[in-house]
């Protein structure tokens, strides 16, 4: 009886170890997780998690959540409801990348960040694929541990600008505009004229996975010090 | 007087569960083909007990041949409209998105559920998955997938057709079509094509 008893107890360990399994250890790292609401201009949560675990498992770690269709698809966050008759809903980006699959299938990597926002997506469901706003990602942490070589591109006259990118970006490749860019890698462009920060893919339509072209125009002081954070595109 | 009046009430409740049975419950039926639509785009309401008897008065509705054969297991529709079924391939249906583990007699269906029949090729990861469209306002749908459990996501990338145009759908399954005449409907590489939507 005792034997079986303690058996059995043997067999509850084993079964909680392996649940502890599947959540985030220590040595997988950290991972920023950010909800907001239209297009990052209302902040519902900032806070570091655990990286290692899938990005819907972190979000509910900080935030009320309900999900449809068998938790495949984030219905409403802290009690915002997503609705096709209204044509608002959740979105999520990892690194500024507008996601490709459930949340429940993105794993977190050290470094990354999640960004979850509500927002009306009448007028671009389909072409929004890279935010700007989690700069200096996806340059850094790429999407789903795949990194990319980054280049940066800079008009005349704006070259002390580019290197103070380049190493933010971490990369040694900065070149005058016109230089030759690697089909696979992040690009960044410096430029003149009016004050502007977009990001897209360099071939629209090829998903989180694809290169990605982002544009500026501006104080590289402000950049640098995240004056962009949380933003679609500038203006 | 008392005792006739229970007599009575026993009566009409036998009758009404009597009436229940045949009649079955109120629900919507759409039947997709192995190349296009074949009954029930646009919700069709029928009344049937079960998932069997919904196709078949569906079959009547729409004028389509469906055969049911009789095995050691039990009865199976081996062919809807000009298509049997053939090794991994076959006729199988789905009660509010979700597969179940029984035959299509055996289904008890209840008011407002939805049956869906359509031809499925198997493969090591189950049948097809099966898209679902919802209609919003402005001219914008959203699109999703679900698998044999119910489980359903998102259907990203799904192809969104109408009046001869195509567009694909956003990361949550959502797309604006502007301004159109015919119904929309949704489709994508694997899966059963969606409801159509005016």
């Amino acid at each position: 009886m005792i034997r079986s008893l303690v058996s059995t107890l043997f067999l509850v360990a084993v079964t909680v170890a392996g649940c502890g399994g599947e959540g985030p250890r220590a040595k997988d790292g950290t991972a920023r997780l950010w909800v907001t609401r239209d297009r990052g201009s209302e902040v519902l949560v900032d806070a570091t998690v655990p990286a290692g675990q899938t990005l819907l498992r972190a979000l509910r770690s900080r935030a009320n959540v309900t999900s449809r269709y068998g938790g495949g698809f984030v219905q409403s966050i802290e009690g915002v409801e997503g609705s096709a008759r209204r044509h608002e809903d959740w979105f999520w980006f990892v690194n500024g990348l507008s996601g490709d699959r459930s949340a429940t299938s993105y794993r977190l990597r050290d470094g990354d960040v999640a960004w979850w926002d509500y927002r009306d997506w009448a007028g671009d469901a389909e072409t929004l694929e890279v935010v700007a706003g989690a700069f200096p990602e996806p340059f850094l942490h790429g999407y789903d541990g795949e990194l990319r070589p980054a280049a940066v591109r800079y008009a005349s006259g704006l070259r002390a600008g580019a290197e103070r990118v380049a190493d933010a970006l971490e990369t040694d490749d900065v070149a005058p505009a016109g230089t030759t860019v690697a089909t696979n890698a992040n690009l960044f462009e410096l430029v003149s004229g009016a004050p502007h920060l977009t990001a897209g893919l360099r071939s629209p339509g090829a998903g989180p996975s694809g290169a990605v072209r982002f544009s500026f125009a501006g104080s590289v002081d402000a950049l640098l010090a995240g004056d962009f954070e949380r933003r679609f595109s500038s203006p | 007087m008392a005792r006739r009046l229970i007599v009575l009430m026993t009566v009409v409740g036998l009758v009404l569960t009597l009436a229940a049975t045949a009649l079955g419950a109120s629900v919507t039926v759409r039947v997709e083909g192995k190349t296009q639509p074949i009954f029930g785009s646009m919700p069709a309401k029928v009344e049937a007990p079960n998932a069997l008897v919904a196709l078949d008065v569906a079959s009547t509705l729409g004028e389509f041949y469906v055969q049911v054969t009789q095995a050691s297991f039990g009865s199976y529709v081996s062919q809807i409209g000009r298509y049997p079924g053939a090794g991994a391939s076959g006729w199988v249906f789905k009660v509010n998105g979700v597969s179940p583990p029984v035959g299509a007699d055996q289904v008890t269906l209840k008011d407002g559920d939805e049956v869906l029949w359509y031809f499925a090729t198997f493969g090591d990861a189950g049948g097809p998955a099966t898209l679902s469209l919802e209609a919003g306002t402005a001219n914008c749908y959203r699109v999703s997938s679900s698998d044999d459990t119910g489980r359903a996501s998102a259907a990203a990338g799904a192809q969104v057709r109408v009046d001869g145009r195509r567009y694909k759908a956003g990361a949550n399954g959502g797309i604006c079509v502007g301004k159109h005449v015919g119904p929309v409907r949704a489709y994508a590489v694997g899966a059963v094509r969606s409801n159509a939507v005016k």
